[in-house]
């Protein structure tokens, strides 16, 4: 029996209990919580910091082919160990074998709409909160967004030839899905349609921007550029595709190829003046000066000649450049080196090297080999140009010298070496008299002297081991000078890649010039200006100097010098592409190999000039001349074609 | 009421005083009684007898008496003698038969006729928000209760559900200390609601198995209760609850050892170079050797070694731990279950970096405050830790994989100089050193708590309100510490040593997570039974809130100090995942009503309106209706009248339809916006750009929304009986289901070309439907003092796409290939086998194109079409590639006197594996090769030419090395079916005077084993080995340990 009392205070509880109760209950939530991590229009389009956002978004996607680009990979890819130079012949590499177009699977296609439709979108929101800011700065930043339009719609073009234009934000969904259905436009005028956004770009754009972004100069340089491809096409282009209303959507009518070449002639000049070749340490006639000058420009973040870059940064941006391509002896930690070996046909382009009468390199005499005490004897006179882009077996890089070295001869010495294979000979190297090593573990070999010597360099050539100076040569274009081997690593390096410099403006100008002057064009002296524009180049890099006029007498020339010039910044590929040279380039090509030996006997260094040991075959599609666009897109809208051959 | 509260107070100073005296006085009688209680029962006098069922003497009956705990076992004539004093009460149980209590007065013989039962009926399971008779439940539910679980020792509480319950799939992944990586599903169904104690939570891996009381699974629309997460069936977790009566401790621990299942070697040096010179020589255009004889002759004399990476890496047996003390008592107010565990495991790795640690604390407590108010407090505090080298497990694996036995482990086999391996620059000796190359800690903790508050309605009979609070705080705080260290490379030519430096600069990383989560509870029960109608009713309403949030932060080390403080100022890098951060609120109003007539006709029919904040204002509501009903055959009376079948003591059938939903879509896609900073990661496309030398994060489009998305919906429907015949001799439930979802997510992306160029948003668009059967069968019986039981389950099921938003395919074979509509999902494409060449002549004579490379022993694939050539037109479904399509257990165990044996037996067929990377490719990458490929087709004399006819072949499994099955054909895709004895234990329980006279209420001690024995037709790993992360994944365990529980 409980007590009166008892039960008063077990009430109490009771009703203690029930009112926490009903106190959480009514402590209610509301089921519409703002979502916390997303951020809307409002926040992006009213301040600078939110423009600079949009901006970063939209320059991280253009799709340029910087240290993160292989064809086999794609755009904004870490391991680039199929690298572009492989592709073109410019060098070889240990996981690239042959010839090829840019991976499909990889197609820039879709990511280049998704900017295309965030560039749009932008074009369309920014005006409607104009008032923000002053008209210049809104009209720059629309100048902006066009360029990044129009280049990329020049990654498209020089792709597939004619795509679809899109020139406004697709509603999705759709009142009519048909209105999707976008059909190519001709190749003429997507071409029409750049040049009409970078004239827009370059009307309204500040003359100087943040490194990093595109001022109106970026515009006209990159104008110069896509005309001058416009132009090719119309002039070298073979193939043709009409669709059904008529359009040409690959090809451009050979009527055009003046009207082209003159507007990226027009775009060209409009840099004179603004921008220089970089020069700061250059001197006339120093050789040591002119390559150190040709190296720091690279590095060098003030360069008078950088029109538009884009920078990385540790940690948050960054790539592998440095990694992949180190030579062998001063490999980082992740066991990556050597990707890119300059072919000896890129390396006899350049001047100051002894040649046949063929152009090739000299390295025999009357069916002996040349026998030199330092393998740099051979390149002593060597253009600048070239020291600065290729390391040369026993050239100094990073305070050590690049040791290449095939293997110890060790036969007989009296009366000089004769061949060790047959002129064009693909085999292997016979291993009587000849001791190699098959990795970078060696076992030093025991000179007559008694002194000892490792059979390959430090940096190769090894004869089981592609990670090495495969082709005798190592790159240094691009590789950091004075990166400690500690951060030679992956996703370390953080470089600028330079997309457009002014050399490569002058290179545009004279090859439009060269052009319209062989089109019979005369309103100016076009061939006096490309002799200029080659020659401002040659004497920078320290090359021989044309001497006159008349010695610009045939558009190899002016081809050749860009070659060397922009060799290893990933416009070879698409030069090849426009000029319509890369079939017979490469019909069943192998490229040459410089191989140096040491000659036990004579102390002394010999160079044997062969094809690649791997023999691998270089062969190029004429159809990849117009790549293959995404079957999966030609599926998804039936106004899609094909391009001819797939 | 000031009065009343100042009053009070006196009166609860006092009070407490009193109470904390009697607590002291408590706390040390039962010390005391603990270290004395052998001498603590009274001299009584002894009472014999005989038990006995029907069929004669039933030894093995345990005696005991009321409210004691002390008893014996009758033995093989059934017969028993113990002591016990008048007003005591003996109780008699058995398997299988109703228990019986005696009271003793004077009588010195007391025996007895135990009569069987059908106890299994009247089981109590539980169910969503309360529990049922297991007579009258009407959807398919299984339980599974503590000692079913505890009988399989693991660190992992799925793992010990391995085949326990039909329809519920548990695979294991790895056994790397604290990863818990399993899949786990309910009919195949998708990852499961995991409801611990009434609340969703999310540490089923981690909780200990002695706290738990009861497993649950619900797979049919008994599941629907749970609304809009409850697609994939719910799993209902119980702890133990107090108990009355005085203070019983219970220790139980385990030791024993860990050995890797399944965890291949590489080859030694000779096989190694014997492979490279092989791929060599496989080469059309002639090919050279690498190794020469003398270098074979080196290691075949001494003059150099070759070198096991495995070992210097990898230990073979490990120990792993655990122990757990609980309490459980209480009077008839106030109960209370505490308890603590310890888990501890090593990891395979020799340095001993890798490891973990586990703490476990639970209180359970209930009080009754007076007769119509009862109080409810559990409390749970896990915490654990893991240890582990900086490089990932797998990642270490893959290295000592790859090394190559020809290399040293130390430069010039100088222990001071670790080599810097020709492969990747990697040396897995430094990957798997903390002291090397830095750690990764990962400390996890969960606080969770609910107090609720039951009161009876006085008024109205079976009505009871009741409220609950809870209160989860999950946080993890991780530390990563990436250290600096040289490895180096011996120049002989110079006798020097050229360092190359890892994980440069050294950098220390801290990452904080932290989850809050509350949930209200209000709801009104109702338990009724008027004449033949009986009813109960629920009516709820549920609101949760659940959070997320993090940060984390990195500098680079200037002092070689692990901690945040050290670091300089460059480089530094702080922020939080935007993707992990979250707000989330549900609310909920959920219904059910109960209804059966004598027991013979049983329905229930349920509801839940769920609101979820993570849908557009105009979507955020759902209905999910559930019904089922039963027909308990056998209550009815013409059963009961027909002798033919009386041996069936009961027959029920029962169907349930239940509308269940998802809401795993991605939040907030009926918005549109940016995601900033951007996605991206330094491996592709980063996240923002760089200008002006500075890094800017860059705003990234959302694309577009879709303002109509919701959860999608699924339908399940299931038949099934449940069967008890001969008392308990046999036992089965069969069930049938199907699952029909609708409105599942999918984008139009396929369907839209790409110049739309935005991100779709999901879309409910497509549809599929899950069919299969369970079938559970169950027996016992004894033999003498012989007592046995066997419970087996099968369980089938298989997906099939119904509609799936497809492009138009370009032409009909893509449609073929590409469509799967109404199509079984999960289907492996790839090419069929047919066999290899086997001579010279059989490549002559192929029927198809072969090209001039091709080898004796090459593969050759199924030309599928007949046009002479495999081309990737000969592609074709050739396999099921999931998770096992059929999974069964057993489970046998017996007693005999004091031993007790208990094995499960589980296995799965339907499931194949197929790898990559070095389990597909020897040499791969240019590493090594592991032994299983020295089982190839391969000249008898190493250095012949293959390609010359009169080569002369050894057989083998694999092609001549250097040609490798095509990763998507059937000569790689292998059948991973399997049965393996999962887990076995052998105990001992000393008996019960024994127990009394060392002082103590029991002890047992037992063997057990884990992944003991394994059948299965995969060769050189474990079959169950996944083929994510290149197939480098930790191994699974073997495991062996002595245990012991110990009641005092």
């Amino acid at each position: 029996m409980l007590s009166y009392k008892t039960v008063k205070i077990m009430k109490k509880y009771t009703y203690i209990i029930l009112c926490l109760l009903v106190c959480w209950t009514t402590a209610c939530k509301k089921l519409d919580v703002p979502p916390i991590n997303v951020v809307q229009d409002k926040d992006i389009f009213t301040s600078t910091g939110g423009i600079q956002a949009y901006m970063a978004r939209i320059y991280s996607e253009l799709p340029i082919e910087d240290f993160r680009y292989s064809p086999q990979r794609g755009l904004n890819f870490f391991w680039i160990i199929s690298p572009f130079p492989a592709v073109t012949g410019e060098a070889l590499s240990r996981d690239q074998t042959g010839a090829m177009q840019e991976n499909v699977d990889e197609s820039p296609w879709g990511d280049s709409y998704k900017l295309i439709r965030d560039v749009n979108y932008f074009l369309e929101n920014l005006p409607k909160y104009a008032s923000t800011f002053t008209p210049e700065q809104v009209n720059s930043w629309l100048g902006e967004a066009r360029f990044i339009r129009a280049a990329t719609y020049f990654a498209l073009v020089k792709r597939y030839g004619g795509v679809p234009i899109v020139d406004k934000v697709l509603q999705i969904p759709a009142s009519n899905v048909d209105d999707l259905n976008i059909p190519r436009s001709s190749e003429e005028a997507v071409y029409d349609y750049i040049a009409a956004d970078l004239d827009f770009a370059y009307t309204n754009m500040s003359e100087t921007n943040q490194a990093g972004r595109a001022n109106k100069y970026a515009a006209a340089g990159f104008k110069s550029r896509a005309m001058l491809y416009a132009g090719s096409i119309a002039k070298y282009n073979q193939i043709t595709l009409v669709d059904a209303t008529g359009n040409r959507v690959c090809g451009i009518p050979a009527a055009k190829a003046v009207t082209y070449f003159k507007a990226a002639y027009d775009a060209a000049v409009l840099l004179e003046s603004k921008y220089t070749l970089y020069k700061n340490g250059w001197k006339a006639g120093d050789k040591a000066a002119q390559y150190q000058n040709y190296v720091d420009m690279f590095f060098d973040k003030n360069s008078s000649e950088n029109i538009f870059v884009r920078q990385y940064h540790y940690p948050e941006s960054v790539h592998g450049y440095d990694a992949y391509n180190v030579p062998r002896q001063l490999m980082g930690g992740n066991g990556y080196s050597s990707e890119v070996n300059p072919t000896l046909n890129f390396v006899e382009m350049f001047d100051g090297l002894p040649k046949n009468a063929d152009g090739t390199i000299k390295t025999m005499t009357a069916g002996k080999y040349d026998l030199y005490t330092n393998t740099m004897d051979l390149f002593a006179n060597a253009e600048p140009r070239l020291r600065a882009t290729v390391i040369l077996p026993g050239d100094v890089f990073k305070g050590q010298s690049i040791e290449i070295r095939r293997g110890i001869y060790t036969g007989s010495s009296a009366g000089g070496i004769s061949p060790l294979l047959p002129a064009g000979s693909t085999a292997n190297y016979p291993t009587a008299n000849i001791v190699q090593s098959s990795n970078a573990t060696q076992t030093p070999y025991t000179l007559p002297d008694g002194s000892k010597m490792n059979p390959a360099g430090l940096s190769g050539v090894f004869s089981g081991d592609g990670t090495a100076a495969i082709s005798g040569f190592s790159i240094r274009k691009w590789l950091a000078p004075d990166k400690p081997t500690s951060e030679v690593l992956e996703n370390r390096s953080d470089q600028t890649w330079i997309e457009l410099r002014y050399a490569e403006v002058l290179l545009n100008r004279a090859e439009a010039a060269y052009e319209l002057s062989a089109l019979g064009q005369n309103d100016k002296n076009y061939l006096q200006d490309a002799f200029t524009a080659i020659n401002q180049i040659r004497e920078r890099a320290g090359a021989d100097m044309l001497a006159s006029e008349a010695n610009l007498n045939s558009v190899d020339i002016v081809r050749k010098e860009r070659r060397k010039e922009l060799g290893f910044e990933n416009k070879t590929w698409w030069d090849m592409r426009r000029w319509r040279i890369a079939d017979k380039e490469q019909n069943s090509t192998v490229y040459k190999i410089l191989m140096p030996f040491y000659s036990a006997n004579d102390k002394k260094y010999f160079f044997d000039s062969r094809t690649d040991e791997r023999n691998a075959r270089y062969t190029f599609d004429v159809r990849w001349y117009y790549e293959q666009i995404p079957n999966g897109e030609i599926q998804k809208s039936q106004k899609l074609i094909q391009n001819p051959g797939y | 009421m000031d009065e009343i509260f100042t009053y009070c107070g006196e009166c609860r100073g006092i009070y407490y005083g009193v109470k904390m005296k009697k607590a002291v006085q408590f706390c040390i009688t039962s010390f005391l009684f603990l270290l004395m209680c052998s001498s603590a029962f009274a001299q009584n006098k002894p009472v014999t007898g005989t038990v006995s069922d029907d069929a004669g003497a039933l030894p093995g009956v345990t005696v005991k008496i009321k409210g004691l705990d002390v008893g014996t076992v009758t033995d093989v004539n059934g017969k028993y003698s113990l002591n016990a004093a008048s007003g005591q009460t003996l109780v008699f149980s058995f398997v299988g038969y109703a228990n019986q209590e005696v009271a003793i007065t004077t009588q010195q013989i007391v025996n007895v006729k135990l009569a069987q039962n059908s106890s299994s009926l009247n089981e109590v399971v539980v169910v969503g928000y309360g529990t049922q008779k297991k007579a009258t439940v009407t959807g398919a539910i299984a339980s599974v209760s503590n000692s079913e679980i505890v009988n399989t020792k693991n660190e992992n509480v799925l793992n010990s559900l391995t085949g326990k319950v039909a329809g519920l799939r548990v695979t294991q992944n790895s056994a790397e200390p604290g990863s818990f990586d399993n899949s786990f599903s309910i009919r195949g169904f998708g990852d499961p609601l995991v409801i611990i104690d009434g609340i969703p939570r999310d540490n089923i891996t981690r909780l200990d198995p002695n706290d738990i009381e009861s497993v649950s699974v619900l797979k049919d629309a008994s599941a629907a209760i749970y609304g809009v997460r409850a697609a994939n069936g719910v799993i209902l977790v119980t702890t133990k609850k107090g108990k009355k009566g005085s203070l019983e401790l219970n220790y139980s621990g385990t030791y024993g050892f860990q050995v890797p299942s399944g965890l291949p070697k590489a080859v030694g040096a000779i096989d190694y170079m014997t492979l490279v010179n092989e791929q060599l020589l496989h080469n059309v255009s002639g090919g050279q050797v690498k190794y020469s004889e003398a270098d074979f002759e080196a290691f075949r004399n001494g003059s150099r070694v070759s070198t096991d990476w495995y070992t210097p890496v990898i230990k073979n047996h490990v120990p792993q731990s655990q122990h757990n003390l609980n309490a459980t008592g209480g009077n008839e107010n106030t109960q209370y279950f505490i308890s603590m565990g310890i888990t501890n495991q090593d990891g395979f790795l020799r340095s001993g970096d890798l490891n973990y640690k586990r703490y476990n604390l639970r209180s359970n407590l209930s009080t009754r405050i007076n007769k119509n108010l009862t109080v409810d407090l559990n409390l749970n505090a896990t915490m654990d830790q893991k240890n582990q080298p900086y490089q990932d497990a797998w990642n270490i694996i893959r290295s000592f994989w790859r090394q190559i036995p020809t290399e040293p482990i130390y430069a010039n086999n100088n222990p001071d100089y670790l080599l810097k391996g020709s492969v990747d620059g990697t040396n897995p000796v430094s990957l798997s050193n903390s002291d090397v190359s830095g750690y990764k800690v990962y400390n996890n903790k969960w606080f969770q708590s609910q107090v609720s508050a039951t009161y009876t309605v006085p008024s109205v009979p079976g009505l009871s309100a009741k409220g609950l609070f809870s209160y989860d705080y999950y946080n993890s705080s991780n530390r990563l510490y990436q250290k600096a260290y040289n490895q180096y490379v011996y120049n002989e030519q110079n006798d020097s040593y050229t360092a190359t430096a890892y994980q440069t600069p050294a950098t220390f990383r801290r990452e904080f997570f932290e989850r809050p989560a509350t949930l209200t509870q209000l709801s009104l029960n109702y338990d009724h039974s008027f004449g033949n109608h009986s009813f109960t009713g629920l009516l709820m309403y549920e609101e949760s809130n659940r959070q997320q949030d993090n940060f984390y932060a990195q500098r680079e080390l200037a002092l070689a100090v692990d901690q945040l403080f050290s670091g300089s100022a460059t480089n530094q890098v702080g922020s939080a995942n935007s993707g992990d951060i979250y707000n989330y609120v549900n609310k909920s109003i959920i219904g059910r009503v109960n209804y059966n007539y004598k027991s013979k006709y049983l329905a229930e029919f349920s509801f839940r309106n769920d609101g979820s904040s993570r849908f557009s204002p105009l979507k955020q509501w759902g209905f999910f209706p559930a019904g089922s009903v039963g027909w308990r055959v056998s209550q009815e009376d013409f059963w009961k009248n027909l002798s033919a079948l009386s041996f069936i003591n009961d027959l029920k059938f029962r169907a349930s339809y239940g509308k269940v939903g998802d809401d795993s879509a991605l939040a907030y896609q009926f918005l549109t916006g940016y995601r900033y900073p951007a996605n991206g990661d330094y491996n592709q496309l980063p996240p923002g750009s760089v200008f002006d030398g500075t890094f800017v994060n860059g705003a990234q489009s959302l694309g577009i929304a879709n303002p109509n998305l919701t959860w999608f919906n699924a339908e399940t429907y299931n038949i099934g009986l449940d069967l008890e015949a001969w008392n308990g001799l046999l036992g089965a439930t069969v069930n049938v289901f199907r699952r029909d979802r609708t409105g599942l997510l999918g984008t139009q992306a396929l369907t839209l070309p790409g110049v739309a160029g935005a991100d779709l948003p999901q879309e409910n668009l497509n549809s599929d439907r899950t069919q299969g059967f369970e079938i559970e069968l169950s027996h016992r019986n004894h033999f003498g003092a012989f007592n046995y039981f066997v419970k087996g389950n099968l369980a089938f099921s298989r997906t099939k796409n119904r509609t799936v938003v497809q492009a138009r395919a370009g032409n009909s074979q893509l449609n073929w290939h590409n469509n799967n509509n109404d199509r079984w999902n999960n289907i492996y494409w790839g090419y069929g086998a047919a066999g290899q060449f086997q001579s010279y002549q059989d490549i002559l004579n192929s029927s198809q194109f072969v090209s001039r490379n091709a080898v004796v022993g090459d593969y050759q694939y199924q030309d599928w079409n007949g046009d002479g050539q495999i081309t990737s037109d000969d592609v074709h479904p050739i396999a099921y590639n999931s998770a096992p399509l059929t999974q069964f257990g057993l489970t046998l165990g017996g007693s005999y006197k004091g031993f007790d044996f208990n094995t499960v037996w589980q296995g799965a067929t339907g499931v194949t594996v197929s790898y990559i990377e070095q389990l597909n490719i020897p040499l791969w990458g240019g590493g090594s090769a592991l032994t299983q490929f020295m089982d190839r087709w391969h000249p008898a004399d190493p250095n012949a030419d293959p390609y010359n006819p009169n080569t002369v072949w050894v057989p083998g499994k694999y092609a001549l090395t250097g040609t490798t099955a095509d990763v998507n054909s059937m000569f790689n895709i292998q059948d991973a079916s399997y049965v393996r004895l999962k887990s076995a234990e052998i105990g001992y329980s000393i008996s019960p005077n024994f127990a009394k006279i060392i002082g103590i209420k029991g002890a047992r001690i037992f063997v057990n084993g884990y992944n003991i024995l394994t059948f299965t037709g995969l060769k050189y790993l474990d079959p169950e080995h996944p083929s994510s992360t290149y197939g480098y994944l930790y191994p699974l365990n073997k495991t062996f340990s002595l245990g012991v529980n110990v009641k005092l």
